[in-house]
Order: C-alpha cells, then sequence, then structure tokens
C-alpha cells in the first residue's frame, strides 16, 4: 500500500464526500484521515487514504466524480509526518476583535517568528462584525510562554485585538 | 458590549464593609438581570461597574440542580473545584455575536459577600456553577471566547434571543 494526500474543492452539494469515499473504496483504498470544510458555500476536503497503485492511478479513479461534481482535483505521494509535533506543547492562541484586515496575517506571522507551528487554524466572523480565530499551536522547544503572549497581546492592541494565549487542556474522562 | 474595553478589564476587590455606591451597583445589576427575560446570571462590568460584583439566579431552570435563587455575590471567590468537568454551549448578552462550547468544573465551592454584608458559601454544581464560573471569569476581564479551544466550537449567531 501506498499513501496519498487528496485535496478536493468546489461548490458545495450533497453527494460529494460519499462519492469520493466510494471510488476509494473501489480500489480497495482506506481512508486514514481526513478534514473537511465549507466556507462561504465553497466545500474543501483533505484526505490522507493508503491503497496500491500510484498517484495517476488514484487520480484517474477520483477523475470521473471530480467531473461530475466540478471539484478541482490533487492527488500527491504522501511523505509520512516530515513535521514532527512529538513532545511539543500544544497551546491555543484566542484573538478576537472589531473585523478588518490584517488580523491574521499579523497574528500568524508573530507565531511563525517564534517559530510555532500552526496545527489548526479557523476563524468566525459575527453578525456584528466580531472577528474570532483559534490558532491551535505547537511552541517550540524552550519558547517562554510570558514573553510570547506579551508579544501577542501588544502585536494585537495596535489592531483593536483581544489576544490570550493558554494552554490547551486536555480532558481525560 | 464588546469591544467595550471595560469587558477586558480585571476588577478591583470591593472594599467592605459595603457603602451606598456598591449596594446601588448591586441594584442595578439585579435590575438589569430582571429586564433581560432568561437572564441567569450578570457581572459587574457588563454594566460598566468595575468591580468584584456578580448577580446570579438560576431559580426554576431547568438544567439546574443546586439552587439558591436570587444572590448577589460580592468579592466572589471560588474555594474549591471538583475534578469532573463538562462541555456545554454558552452565550453572553455582552457578545452577541457567538455561543461556543466551554468545558468548566461540574461543581465549584464559592465564598463571597452577601448584600446584607454576611459572609455566604455556596457549593454549586451543574448549571448553576456554570453561570458563577461565567459570571466570575467577567471579573477577570475574560469571556468565554477565551475558554474555547477550537474555532469549531464556536457558532456564530444572528442576534441575542
Ligand atoms: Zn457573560
Amino acid at each position: 500500500m501506498n499513501q496519498f494526500a487528496i485535496a478536493a474543492m468546489g461548490t458545495d452539494r450533497p453527494g460529494i464526500v460519499a462519492a469520493v469515499g466510494e471510488a476509494i473504496l473501489g480500489v480497495g483504498g482506506n481512508i486514514d484521515d481526513s478534514s473537511m470544510t465549507i466556507l462561504g458555500g465553497h466545500f474543501a476536503m483533505l484526505l490522507v487514504v493508503q491503497v496500491e497503485g500510484d498517484a495517476d492511478q488514484l487520480e484517474s479513479t477520483l477523475r470521473p466524480v471530480a467531473e461530475k461534481f466540478e471539484l478541482m482535483l490533487e492527488v500527491r505521494t504522501a511523505a509520512m509526518h516530515p513535521f514532527s509535533d512529538v513532545d511539543r506543547d500544544d497551546y491555543v492562541v484566542a484573538a478576537y476583535g472589531p473585523d478588518k484586515p490584517g488580523l491574521v496575517s499579523t497574528i500568524s506571522r508573530v507565531l511563525a517568528g517564534a517559530d510555532a507551528n500552526i496545527n489548526d487554524f479557523g476563524s468566525r466572523l459575527g453578525a456584528d462584525h466580531t472577528f474570532a480565530m483559534w490558532f491551535n499551536v505547537s511552541l517550540a522547544e524552550g519558547t517562554d510562554t510570558a514573553a510570547l503572549g506579551e508579544q501577542l497581546r501588544a502585536e494585537g492592541r495596535d489592531l483593536g485585538l483581544d489576544i490570550r494565549l493558554y494552554r490547551a487542556e486536555v480532558e481525560d474522562l | 458590549m464588546y469591544p467595550d474595553a471595560r469587558l477586558k478589564t480585571e476588577c478591583d476587590p470591593v472594599e467592605l464593609p459595603l457603602d451606598d455606591a456598591t449596594r446601588a451597583i448591586a441594584r442595578d445589576l439585579l435590575d438589569t438581570m430582571d429586564s433581560f427575560p432568561g437572564c441567569v446570571g450578570i457581572a459587574a462590568p457588563q454594566i460598566g461597574a468595575l468591580v468584584r460584583i456578580v448577580a446570579i439566579d438560576v431559580s426554576g431552570h431547568k438544567k439546574a440542580v443546586s439552587d439558591h435563587g436570587r444572590r448577589v455575590l460580592v468579592n466572589p471567590v471560588i474555594v474549591s473545584r471538583g475534578a469532573e468537568r463538562v462541555k456545554m454551549r454558552e452565550g453572553c448578552l455582552s457578545i452577541p455575536d457567538f455561543t461556543g462550547n466551554v468545558t468548566r468544573a461540574e461543581s465549584i465551592v464559592v465564598e463571597a459577600v452577601g448584600l446584607d454584608g454576611a459572609p455566604q458559601r455556596l457549593e454549586c454544581d451543574a448549571y448553576e456553577a456554570r453561570v458563577v464560573l461565567h459570571e466570575l471569569d467577567h471579573l477577570d476581564g475574560l469571556l468565554f471566547l477565551d475558554r474555547v479551544q477550537h474555532a469549531r466550537d464556536v457558532f456564530p449567531r444572528k442576534r441575542y434571543q
């Protein structure tokens, strides 16, 4: 078995995930990991799958589905975990304030400058134009979290953002 | 209402014994709570007073287990938290844009001074514990958005109901 990453994007409608899933199952593949989202009616999905054959074969398997649903499709051979988060501490950066351009770029640049890896990121825009975002990050070893928190708050102040850096809580239930 | 900076400010303790100004804030809190149907708690910074006072009232609420009725808590402090933590969807009068899933302690013990100036010790659980924890966060300049761990746990809504 070989591992591949599949990216698909298009206008959302019912049946896309089912069609892609069936096509993968039809060639004996297995979905190892997946993420899907819809923003403003745009559907986007990233899958990591294991299946026999090469990327071209997998792409031709999925091509009819992509054409039917008018999806942009990309298939790549997946390198196994090129970036390891093992032994990195997980933190949350919550930032919110009145919406304006530059909020995401400024905060993510500060995180990149601290060698923090963003593992997950999402935002929400409220009806009253509050923009709120959460970065789930792994901090580099030896990161001074108090200093990074202060740096984030300082950058945020200039943008009207309220920012808090805190350790992600694990619920052992 | 957010982004009013008073919602992001740590509040000062109330000086004891209680004076008329403090009692006026407490009355204002109760009146404000009463003016919003279904409102189960409110904190002084939500009405622009940067002091450590909250009002709660979960009486009759279907999710309430412990129920200490209508209370004003001055200088409230959480003295213990149970180990069990639960996730529940919260909203807030002061930031009507969103609701969000927040994980909090299922049971707490809170100590405070009452409106009569006497010390109080409340054992709260379930819905009442959540209300107290949410309101106490306001006294530290924290909104429920500061407790959320992921954007997936936040839901935009049109208008506060
Ligand atoms: Zn609130």
